[in-house]
């Protein structure tokens, strides 16, 4: 009795020649459509494009132009004695990297930098203006500006440069 | 040193010691099979060479990735489909199966000669509207004679999936054949 999975199973080894059917398979791939239709199938998988030819020499040479050209990027770090020392000073690196940038990513939008570089620009001005002259500069910044710090304005020389700078931040639109 | 009798690792080992023969003798002991399998799995003709060479560049260039537990020849069998798979692409989505005189299988009788020519075409066409995993399978199987264990290291998958794949490749192929 054949087992039917068990021949199919052994079939792409028989297709190349590495095994060969005893008589009783021989028999059975004669009566047996599925198992047939099966061997008809793999037998001609096996001879697939059988006869394409790739020109060995031509891709071996082009390979080691190409490899000469473009050394294996393993090398760069496996070959280097003291790579531990690389990799640790890579990942030190890229936590210094980090620690610097988080304060950045925290930092007002470009906008409200260019106004801190403002402020910062004329402090030493609005020092020297008197009352009238602050307002007419916190006029300038427009309609709003002046409303919300008319009760304000007397008493901007009690203000520290930080707090100077929160007003006019808060004039740019805060 | 000659090929003979050289495993692959140890010609891998020897070009990663810098030995440029070992890398030429890999691609002379592949070459033909990659040819045959990307020829099978869709690539035109012209395609054949510079996927054979991009799969060997790829592979000398990356051996870091082949970790030394499944065939050199199926870890190159992974590379070819990944390459493959991007041309399908760029050409957005046509693959083409060429069928040649040196394709379909010899036969004394004119007849057999015959009915393995249309076997041979229709297979073809059949390998064309599997889904990709089961015409590697197939192909890997049959044509190339790897076990399911060397398939599933090739394709990253299971000894199991592979099984399964190649039973539904059969399967609809049969379908197509009857």
């Amino acid at each position: 009795m054949i087992d039917c999975a068990a021949m199919r199973d052994r079939m792409p080894e028989a297709a190349r020649g590495t095994v060969s059917w005893t008589g009783a398979e021989v028999a059975h791939l004669a009566t047996c459509a599925d198992c047939a239709l099966e061997w008809r199938i793999v037998r001609a998988g096996a001879q697939l494009h059988a006869g394409t030819a790739v020109a060995a020499d031509r891709v071996a040479a082009a390979v080691m132009a190409r490899l000469r050209a473009a050394p294996p990027e393993r090398s760069v770090i496996r070959r280097l004695p003291w790579r531990g020392s690389v990799i640790g000073l890579l990942a030190a690196a890229a936590s210094v990297v980090l620690i610097l940038s988080a304060p950045r990513l925290q930092r007002p939008r470009a906008g409200n930098a260019s106004d801190t570089a403002t402020a910062l620009a004329i402090l030493p001005e609005l020092q020297a203006l008197d009352d009238g002259q602050l307002r007419s500069v916190l006029q300038s910044l427009g309609s709003t500006a002046a409303d919300a710090t008319s009760g304000v304005v007397p008493h901007l020389e009690d203000l520290t440069d930080s707090e100077l700078q929160l007003l006019l931040h808060s004039q740019g639109g805060e | 040193m000659g090929a003979e009798g050289v495993t692959d690792p140890e010609l891998v080992a020897a070009w990663r010691s810098g030995d440029e023969r070992a890398a030429g003798q890999l691609v002379h002991r592949h070459a033909a099979a990659l040819g045959r399998y990307l020829a099978a799995a869709g690539a035109t003709s012209a395609d054949v060479d510079d996927l054979v060479q991009d799969t060997f560049f790829k592979a000398f260039r990356g051996l870091d990735g082949w970790r030394g537990d499944g065939s050199f020849r199926g870890w190159l069998f992974r590379i070819a489909g990944n390459l493959l798979k991007d041309r399908f692409r760029q050409n957005k989505g046509r693959i083409f199966l060429e069928i040649e005189e040196h394709d379909i299988a010899d036969s004394a009788d004119p007849a057999g000669e015959l009915a393995a020519d249309e076997t041979g075409r229709l297979l073809q066409q059949g390998l064309l509207r599997l889904p990709r995993l089961q015409r590697e399978v197939f192909l890997l199987r049959v044509q190339q004679g790897l076990e399911y264990a060397e398939i599933a290291s090739a394709l990253g998958s299971t000894t199991g999936a592979a099984r399964v794949h190649y039973h539904h490749a059969v399967k609809r192929l049969k379908e197509l054949l009857a």
